[in-house]
């Protein structure tokens, strides 16, 4: 049986949508002495914006629809972004490649390049975001190629560190850390 | 090792001649990066076959993007990424400055926001540039690769941090947020193998059954 969602309005699904344009608008300013150009044409909004009409169409019960409006996003900007992920408005997938995202996120989400939220073999409990998936807070940042896995509850301004799999509980303001590497001398080198 | 801009004027990336010998020195990277590559004749045809590469065919737009964007022509430099970002899946801002012999052997979902001097290698889904708080992050928040950097794949350099020359940076590298001396390799931390138990093992099991 399918995963059941609140029915939205095509004004939320609006709203949604302009909230997901000003965050990103925000961000490629940021750090640069002209304003952003063709933000719409931009990857990361393109994704979230075909991610938020399949999840409209999932919402409103039309599902086939849904899974054709995700398959044109896979094939165009390569985002495996689930019709029924359950995410806020001010979502940024900064490198869409790669990424996939299922379960149920705050807003802010910031997802950097081959992150992911998703369900972890064996673990299949329902946490609120469905069947094996996480449920994260709102302003969580992903770093590039990290994961979180499974059925856990993530909370507020939460950031994971690059190549962290996390698939435990972590409570708000953290930072979820990876184990330093090791630096050693070229032999071959001089 | 230079910043960035200083790294652009000494390659000589306004000059058109320059974008050429640019090119040329990537597909000269890709005929010398393997044995059969050595072995096959250095002829027009071969040069034409590396050429139509993925590999090549997203550097070269990407070279021709950071041309467009040194000569001051932002906005089609833009699009040129756009399109490099939409046809090859690789993500590399115009404003990044990259020395001559780039060699990216899996372009899909590379990212390269930043500068490098020559002969740099990145592995597959390699991921260079600025922290969350940019997209497309401006260069004096990008890392600065020194030369002959090669980038092992589902590595991340994040932030305003400087790499030497001659570093290999190893697969799965998690974060490196921090400078890099020259001529040293950086490893991620040796990974635990645990046993577990039989016990463990079939409730693993009877759990995946259930909820299949």
């Amino acid at each position: 049986m399918a995963y059941q969602l609140e029915r939205f309005s095509w004004r939320k699904t609006r709203e949604l949508i302009r909230d997901d344009y000003a965050r990103l608008y925000s961000l490629l300013g940021r750090g640069h002495s002209e304003p952003p150009f063709l933000v719409w044409t931009h990857p990361s909004f393109v994704s979230v914006f075909l991610y938020r009409i399949s999840n409209h169409f999932y919402r409103s019960g039309h599902r086939y629809i849904a899974r054709l409006w995700w398959h044109l996003n896979m094939l165009l900007t390569g985002a495996d972004i689930s019709e029924p992920a359950d995410i806020s408005g001010g979502l940024v997938v900064m490198v869409p490649a790669g990424t996939a995202l299922m379960g149920k996120a705050g807003k802010n989400l910031t997802v950097m390049a081959c992150a992911g939220l998703g369900g972890e073999m064996g673990r299949l409990d329902d946490v609120g975001g469905g069947p094996g998936v996480p449920v994260v807070g709102d302003d969580v940042i992903l770093e590039p190629h990290c994961g979180v896995l499974g059925p856990v509850v993530v909370g507020n301004r939460v950031r994971v560190c690059a190549g962290m799999g996390l698939s435990v509980d972590t409570p708000d303001d953290t930072y979820v850390e990876s184990a330093s590497v090791r630096i050693i001398k070229r032999k071959d080198v001089r | 090792m230079s910043n960035s801009s200083e790294r652009c004027a000494s390659y000589g990336h306004r000059q058109f001649k320059s974008l050429l010998a640019s090119i040329r020195s990537d597909i000269r990277r890709f005929q010398t990066k393997s044995p059969e590559n050595l072995a096959a004749p250095d002829d027009l045809v071969h040069r034409a076959s590396a050429f139509l590469t993925p590999e090549i065919l997203a550097q070269t737009i990407y070279r021709i993007a950071h041309f467009f964007y040194v000569r001051g022509w932002i906005r089609i430099a833009a699009l040129m990424a756009r399109l490099n970002s939409y046809t090859h899946k690789i993500n590399i801002p115009p404003q990044s400055c990259i020395g001559p012999g780039l060699h990216i052997p899996h372009p899909c979902g590379i990212t390269f926001c930043g500068s490098a001097g020559e002969d740099l290698t990145l592995y597959s889904l390699a991921t260079c540039g600025a922290t969350s708080d940019y997209a497309d992050g401006p260069l004096e928040q990008s890392p600065v690769l020194g030369d002959r950097i090669i980038s092992g794949a589902h590595q991340a350099i994040m932030g305003p941090v400087r790499i030497g020359d001659d570093v290999i940076l190893g697969v799965g590298c998690s974060k490196i947020s921090e400078d890099v001396p020259s001529a040293v390799l950086v490893y991620p931390r040796q990974a635990r193998v645990f046993i577990p138990k039989p016990v463990a093992i079939e409730d693993f099991r009877r759990n995946l059954g259930d909820n299949q």
